[in-house]
C-alpha cells in the first residue's frame, strides 16, 4: 500500500493499462472467436453450394419446372390408374339403410330374389341358403357395421348373378370376411374402434358358416392405398362353368379380383363314361366326375388420395 | 512553437521570490515574477521563524502563481557548502572513491547527515577540480516539506552559488574578457572569477547588507566580527581584493578585466567607484535586458529593471535549459525519486500506450478477417439461395413422383393381375387339351408362407388309351414330361417340382406336382 501511495501515477498508470489490455485481450478472443465462426460459416456455405451445384438433378429454374411438369403427367396417371378401380368400382347405387331393420329387410329381399333366381336356372341350392348372410336371417346388422354389411350383400349379389350365369350344378355356399375386421382396417383409430364395435356382437345370433379369414398372404391388399373385401364361393360343376366363372368376374364392372382357385373332384356326383375299345359294354375307366370349386375373390377399393401437388 | 515553462523558486533571508521562465528561440524570457516579502516583525535570524515564514510566503505565491511542474529552489547560500577539491585525472570509479573520500573529510557533518553533490569542472590534460556542495539533511527535508505543503514540486534543489555562477556566465558569454561577477546578498555575497579559457573560481563570504544576519554555517567564510566595524564598501573591497589573491594563488588565475555587480539594488549604489578605484578595471551593472526577455509588469521599473536582483533566478533558468552548465542537485533521495518518476513519466505513459495499443493490429486483423469472412458468405447466400429453393422444390417433388410411381406401379400391377388366375386356368385347359387324354383331379393352395411365392398342389391322372388294361407305356411317361414342361411356361408360373407319380392302375397314371409361381408378376 505504501508503494501504491508513493507511486500513485504509477500505480494508475499500470491499472489502467491492465484493464485496458485486459479489455483488448477480452475483444480479440472474442473478434478471434467471431472470425472462426465467420470463417466456419463460409466454408460450410462454399461446401453447400459445391454440394448443391453436384446435386442431381441440378437446381436450376428450368429443371424445376421439368420436375413439375412430369409430377403433373405423374399425377394425371395416377389419378387414371386410381380412376381404373374405382370406375370398375362402379358400386351399386343401392341407397344405404340408415336402419338396422331396413338392411334386414333388404337382406332378406336379396335372399328371396337369389333363391328364385336359382330355382329358375335350375341351380341346386340348401333349401336354407342365405348366401352368406345367415347371420341376419332373422335380424339386421348392428348399426356399427351396416354400411359394411350391406356393401358386402351388393357385391356377394354381383357374385351370384355372375356364377348363376356361368351354369354350375350346385351352388354350396358363400362365405364373406369380417365385417368388424374391415371396419378395423379402416378406422384411424383402431383401439377406440376395436372397443366400440369389437367387443358387441355383431348380431345377436352371429352365424360362422357366413365368415372364412382369408390368407393374407395373397390377398391385394395394400395398406393405406388399396383396402380389398374378401369373398369365397363354393360351388360344383363342370370346368365350363368354372371358366365361365372366371371370366364374367374379369369382364365385371366391379373390381372383382380372383386370388384363388382350388379344385377337387366331388366323388358322389353323377359320374360319366369312356367306352372301352375291347368290349361293347361301357367299362369305366376313369370317371368323368363332377368337380367342386372354391374360389377367393376380393373387391378391392382404392384408399388413398394423391398427395399434394407439384410445386 | 509552444516553449516549455520552469518554475524557480528562490528562498531568500527576507523574502521568497518565485520566477516562471521559458526559452523560446533560444532566448530567455521570464513571463511572471512574484516576490513574497516576509513580514517587517518576523525575527529573521531565528532558523524556526525563517521556516515559518517561508512556508507562509511560498502558500501566498502558490495562490498568485498558477503555473505547474517541477520547481527548481534556489537553496540559500547559508544552508549549503561549497567546496573545490582537486582531483588526479583517474577513471571514473577511482574518481567517485575519491570524492567520496574527499567530501568525508571536507564536509564538517556526518556524511549520512547531509545531502551532497559535486560536480567536475576545471579539468586540465593532468588534472581536474570537482566543485562540491553538501547541505544538512533535515534542513534540506523541512524545507522541501514546506515547498511540497504549498503545493510546489521541488523538482531540483540548487545552491544559489551555481545559479549566481551561471547567471555571470550568461553575461561574460561571448566577452572574451576576464570577468569578476560580484553578487550581493542580504547575508552573503559571491565572488565569481572567470577566465577567458572557461575556467573559473568562487567564493562565497557571509558579508551582505543585513549586518544583523546570523552566522553562515560551516563552509561559508565568514567575517570576524569587530567591536567597530568598518564602512560596508570598504570590508568588501577588502574581502574582494583577499578574494583575487586567493584565487590567483590557487587557480593561477589572472586580474579580472572588468568586474559586473548584481543583487540588491540597494547595496550596489555607491560600489563601482570605489572597486574601480582600488581594482583599476571598470566596473558595471549587471544588465540582463539585452539577454532575457521580461514579460510585461513582470519585474518593477527603475533600478530593478534591468534585472541586476534576478541573477540567481536568471541563472537557475539557465541551467534548467542549458544542460551543459555545471550543476548539482542536492534534492533529498526520496523525492528525487519522484522527481525520476516524474520525468520518466512520459516514457511510462508511453510504453503504457505502446502496451495499450500492440493488441489493437491483431484485433483489426481479426474484425478484416470476419467482415471479409461474413461479406463473402452473404455474397454465397444471395446466389445459393433460389438454387436451394429450387433444389428444396426438385427433392419434394423428386419425393413426390417416387412414391406416385410407386403407386402407379402398384394400381397398375394391381390391375394387371385381375386376370392372372384366369390365364393360369385357360393355360392349363390349354396344355391339358394339347395332350389329351388327361384330366385334373384336385388343385389346392399350398400353406402359403410369408415372402414366398405362391404354391399350388395338383394332382391329375392321364389314360393311356393304347394299353388300357396293361401298365401304363413309356409314350405316356413322355406325354406328362411333355405336359410338365409345358404347365412351367404357364403365365405366373416359375416351375413345376415335387412331380410324383403312380402307375398302379392299369391303363392309368396317376401324379401330383406343385406350380410354384412367379415372385415377379405373381398370381
Amino acid at each position: 500500500m505504501s508503494w501504491l501511495k508513493r507511486n500513485s501515477f504509477l500505480g494508475a498508470l499500470i491499472l489502467a493499462t491492465t484493464m485496458i489490455v485486459g479489455l483488448e485481450s477480452w475483444l480479440l478472443w472474442q473478434t478471434r472467436l467471431d472470425a472462426s465462426r465467420a470463417l466456419t460459416g463460409l466454408d460450410q456455405k462454399k461446401r453447400e453450394r459445391e454440394d448443391l451445384q453436384q446435386r442431381l438433378p441440378q437446381p436450376t429454374a428450368e429443371t424445376a419446372r421439368m420436375l413439375a411438369d412430369e409430377f403433373a403427367g405423374t399425377s394425371a396417371k395416377l389419378l387414371d390408374a386410381r380412376a381404373a378401380i374405382s370406375k370398375r368400382a362402379g358400386r351399386t347405387a343401392t341407397p344405404t339403410p340408415v336402419k338396422s331393420i331396413d338392411a334386414y329387410f333388404e337382406i332378406a329381399r336379396f335372399v328371396e330374389t337369389e333363391r328364385a333366381a336359382a330355382r329358375r336356372l335350375n341351380i341346386a341350392i340348401r333349401s336354407d341358403e342365405h348366401f352368406g348372410f345367415s347371420s341376419h336371417a332373422s335380424e339386421g346388422p348392428h348399426v356399427e357395421i351396416l354400411s359394411a354389411v350391406l356393401g358386402q350383400r351388393a357385391a356377394v349379389e354381383k357374385l351370384i348373378d355372375a356364377l348363376f350365369t356361368a351354369g354350375p350344378v350346385a351352388l354350396i355356399g358363400v362365405q364373406r370376411e369380417r365385417p368388424v375386421a374391415i371396419l378395423q382396417r379402416k378406422s384411424q383409430d383402431q383401439a377406440r374402434l376395436g372397443k366400440s364395435v369389437g367387443a358387441k356382437p355383431e348380431t345377436h345370433r352371429d352365424e360362422p358358416a357366413d365368415f372364412f379369414d382369408p390368407v393374407y398372404s395373397i390377398s391385394l391388399r395394400a395398406t393405406g392405398k388399396i383396402e380389398a373385401n374378401a369373398f369365397r364361393v363354393e360351388f360344383s360343376g363342370q370346368t365350363t362353368a368354372l371358366r365361365n366363372y372366371l371370366n364374367a368376374l374379369a369382364g365385371s364392372e366391379m373390381p372383382f379380383f380372383v386370388r384363388s382357385v382350388e379344385v377337387e373332384p366331388l366323388a358322389d356326383l353323377p359320374k360319366t363314361t369312356i367306352a372301352s375299345g375291347a368290349s361293347s359294354a361301357p367299362v369305366p375307366i376313369v370317371t368323368n366326375s363332377l368337380s367342386r370349386f372354391r374360389v377367393t375373390i376380393e373387391l378391392l377399393e382404392s384408399v388413398d388420395e394423391i398427395e399434394g401437388t407439384a410445386r | 512553437m509552444v516553449s516549455p515553462r520552469t518554475l524557480i523558486l528562490e528562498c531568500g533571508p527576507d523574502r521568497v521570490s518565485l520566477g516562471v521562465f521559458s526559452r523560446p528561440a533560444q532566448r530567455l524570457c521570464l513571463h511572471e515574477l512574484a516576490v513574497q516579502p516576509f513580514p517587517s516583525a518576523a525575527g529573521r535570524n531565528r532558523e524556526a521563524q525563517w521556516l515559518e515564514n517561508t512556508s507562509a510566503a511560498l502558500r501566498s505565491l502558490r495562490k498568485r502563481i498558477k503555473s505547474r511542474g517541477p520547481v527548481t529552489l534556489l537553496l540559500p547560500a547559508r544552508f549549503c557548502l561549497t567546496k573545490f577539491i582537486k582531483l588526479p585525472r583517474v577513471e571514473p570509479m577511482q574518481r567517485e572513491k575519491i570524492l567520496r573520500f574527499e567530501a568525508a573529510q571536507n564536509i564538517p557533518y556526518a556524511i549520512e547527515e547531509v545531502i551532497w553533490d559535486s560536480v567536475a569542472v576545471n579539468e586540465t590534460e593532468t588534472e581536474a577540480e570537482a566543485l562540491l556542495a553538501a547541505a544538512k539533511r533535515d534542513s534540506l527535508d523541512a524545507l522541501c516539506l514546506a515547498v511540497q505543503l504549498a503545493d510546489f514540486e521541488p523538482g531540483r534543489v540548487l545552491p544559489t552559488t551555481f545559479a549566481t555562477l551561471a547567471g555571470f556566465r550568461l553575461i561574460s558569454r561571448n566577452g572574451g574578457e576576464n570577468f569578476l561577477g560580484v553578487n550581493l546578498g542580504a547575508q552573503s555575497t559571491t565572488l565569481v572569477l572567470m577566465g577567458k579559457s572557461g575556467r573559473f573560481a568562487l567564493r562565497t563570504f557571509a558579508l551582505g547588507l543585513d549586518e544583523n544576519a546570523d552566522p553562515a554555517p560551516a563552509g561559508t567564510e565568514t567575517q570576524p566580527r569587530v567591536e567597530k566595524r568598518e564602512p560596508f564598501s570598504t570590508r568588501l573591497l577588502q574581502e574582494v581584493s583577499q578574494s583575487l589573491l586567493h584565487f590567483q594563488w590557487r587557480s593561477a588565475m589572472v586580474k579580472p578585466d572588468c568586474v559586473c555587480l548584481s543583487g540588491i539594488p540597494a547595496g550596489l549604489s555607491g560600489l563601482s567607484e570605489p572597486l574601480e578605484g582600488k581594482l583599476q578595471v571598470p566596473v558595471r551593472l549587471a544588465d540582463f535586458r539585452t539577454l532575457v526577455d521580461f514579460q510585461k509588469n513582470s519585474i518593477g521599473t527603475g533600478a530593478e529593471e534591468s534585472g541586476a536582483a534576478l541573477v540567481d533566478m536568471i541563472g537557475a533558468a539557465v541551467i534548467y535549459f542549458e544542460p551543459d552548465q555545471p550543476v548539482v542537485n542536492l534534492l533529498p533521495p526520496r523525492l528525487r525519486e519522484r522527481a525520476g518518476l516524474r520525468a520518466r513519466r512520459p516514457w511510462l505513459v508511453a510504453a503504457a500506450v505502446l502496451a495499450a495499443m500492440i493488441l489493437i493490429p491483431p484485433l483489426v486483423h481479426f474484425r478484416s478477417l470476419r467482415d471479409e469472412a461474413l461479406k463473402k458468405t452473404r455474397a454465397i447466400e444471395r446466389e445459393s439461395a433460389p438454387v436451394r429453393g429450387w433444389d428444396r422444390r426438385n427433392q419434394e417433388n423428386l419425393r413426390l413422383l417416387a412414391g406416385m410411381n410407386q403407386d402407379l406401379a402398384l394400381y397398375r400391377d394391381t390391375v394387371a393381375r385381375r386376370g392372372s388366375w384366369l390365364r393360369l386356368m385357360s393355360g392349363l385347359q390349354d396344355q391339358l387339351g394339347r395332350v389329351e387324354d388327361v384330366w385334373l383331379d384336385k388343385l389346392q393352395l399350398a400353406t402359403a408362407v410369408p415372402g414366398e411365392p405362391i404354391k399350388l398342389l395338383v394332382s391329375g391322372r392321364m389314360l393311356d388309351r393304347a394299353h388300357p388294361l396293361a401298365k401304363v407305356s413309356q409314350e405316356t411317361y413322355s406325354r406328362v414330361k411333355q405336359l410338365l414342361t409345358h404347365l412351367a411356361d404357364l403365365p405366373s408360373v416359375a416351375g413345376v417340382e415335387a412331380e410324383r407319380f403312380d402307375s398302379q392302375q392299369a391303363g392309368l397314371l396317376k401324379f401330383d406336382f406343385v406350380l410354384v409361381g412367379e415372385k415377379q408378376g405373381p398370381l
